[in-house]
């Protein structure tokens, strides 16, 4: 029987365009990922550090809601991390992927995650 | 005075722009007034180390960029150091403004080398957003919750919301602040509120556009 956390990187990479994820804690641990040429401290350790910049910036300029957060580079293996409440995870995209249809998916993903999570309590 | 901003100006959504450098400062801004000099600087210093966190990871990095629900700011590293930072509405077409980036990239490195012509807008202004709500009655979000003025501050808020786009709520926050300093806040002195908001919009066309949309609210106000 598969754990929790091994079903949401199943479901997860179903999404269309998902090639790599990371899903760290905000205390730092890793709670699951399917990295293979990244290292998973490394990359645990930005989306960290990248959250805390981004309550700054957030705050900073007065906005309310941070949505997500992407990288972009030139091999279009563009990195997004997203925030579920005490979580992050971290997204890389295939080459080859829409950037907006790629967002629009995790972000529902993510809802219905945090929906079942709000009725189960 | 730089032209860097006249393509971007050109894109439904942009909200403002402004190019940094850092030990040096701003090079050059068109961002709304409710954000002065002293607070994007801060600003750009976490959104460099923003940047920085990404590119030393990845060293094929073109961009960062942040989704917030008011705006998406792009965060993109040009020769010489020099960064530049772009607010567009998060509806925008964020593709078209980052081939516009793409495009003027050089244009945004040269600006470090006339330094002289830095463009430093309200120099000598106080950082409005860190300054203390004077104590009063009611804060500005109460202005808009509740009481009398309410549905006008409302109102005003929307017109501006159809000039400003999502930013409109923290462009009103700062300027009713503004307006909580002038006197108690009422009816009569609505005008004065408009003329703030004229200010902290800081673009005479988008200006002109708020004051027909709220022309009406105003004239009301005066009855």
């Amino acid at each position: 029987m598969s754990s929790i956390r091994e079903k949401f990187g199943k479901r997860l990479l179903q999404i269309n365009g998902v090639k790599r994820f990371i899903l760290v804690r905000n205390d730092g641990e890793i709670l699951a990922h399917n990295l293979a040429e990244e290292n998973p401290e490394t990359l645990s350790s930005i989306l960290l550090f990248s959250a805390l910049n981004c309550d700054k910036i957030k705050s900073g300029f007065g906005f309310r809601n941070t949505k997500y957060m992407a990288v972009s580079k030139e091999n279009n293996e563009n990195l997004y991390i997203f925030q579920m409440e005490k979580y992050y995870l971290g997204v890389m995209q295939h080459a080859n992927a829409n950037m907006m249809e790629l967002i629009r998916d995790v972000s529902s993903f993510i809802d219905s995650i945090m929906m079942t999570k709000a009725n189960i309590s | 005075m730089s032209t860097v901003f006249q393509d971007f100006k050109s894109i439904n959504g942009f909200i403002g722009g402004y190019v940094f450098k850092p030990k040096i400062g701003i090079l050059a801004r068109d961002m709304p007034a409710v954000y002065k000099d002293k607070k994007l600087s801060d600003l750009a210093d976490v959104l460099i180390k923003t940047y920085k966190s990404g590119s030393l990871h990845f060293p094929n990095i073109i961009d960062v960029s942040i989704c917030f629900q008011e705006a998406v700011i792009i965060i993109r590293e040009a020769p010489n150091s020099v960064f530049i930072f772009i607010l567009a509405d998060p509806a925008s077409n964020i593709n078209l403004f980052n081939m516009t980036l793409s495009v003027l990239m050089e244009e945004v490195s040269e600006l470090v080398e006339v330094p002289e012509q830095v463009e430093k807008a309200e120099k000598t202004e106080p950082d409005a957003i860190t300054q203390p709500i004077k104590a009063g009655p009611l804060t500005a979000e109460e202005l808009l919750r509740e009481g009398p003025l309410s549905a006008t501050l409302l109102a005003i808020q929307d017109a501006l919301a159809m000039v400003m786009g999502p930013i409109a709520r923290v462009i009103m926050i700062d300027a009713l602040n503004e307006w909580l300093k002038t006197g108690p806040p009422s009816n009569g002195a609505i005008p004065l509120l408009a003329n703030i908001l004229c200010k902290e919009i800081n673009d005479s066309q988008r200006a002109e556009d708020f004051k027909k949309r709220i022309s009406t609210l105003v004239s009301q106000t005066n009855n």
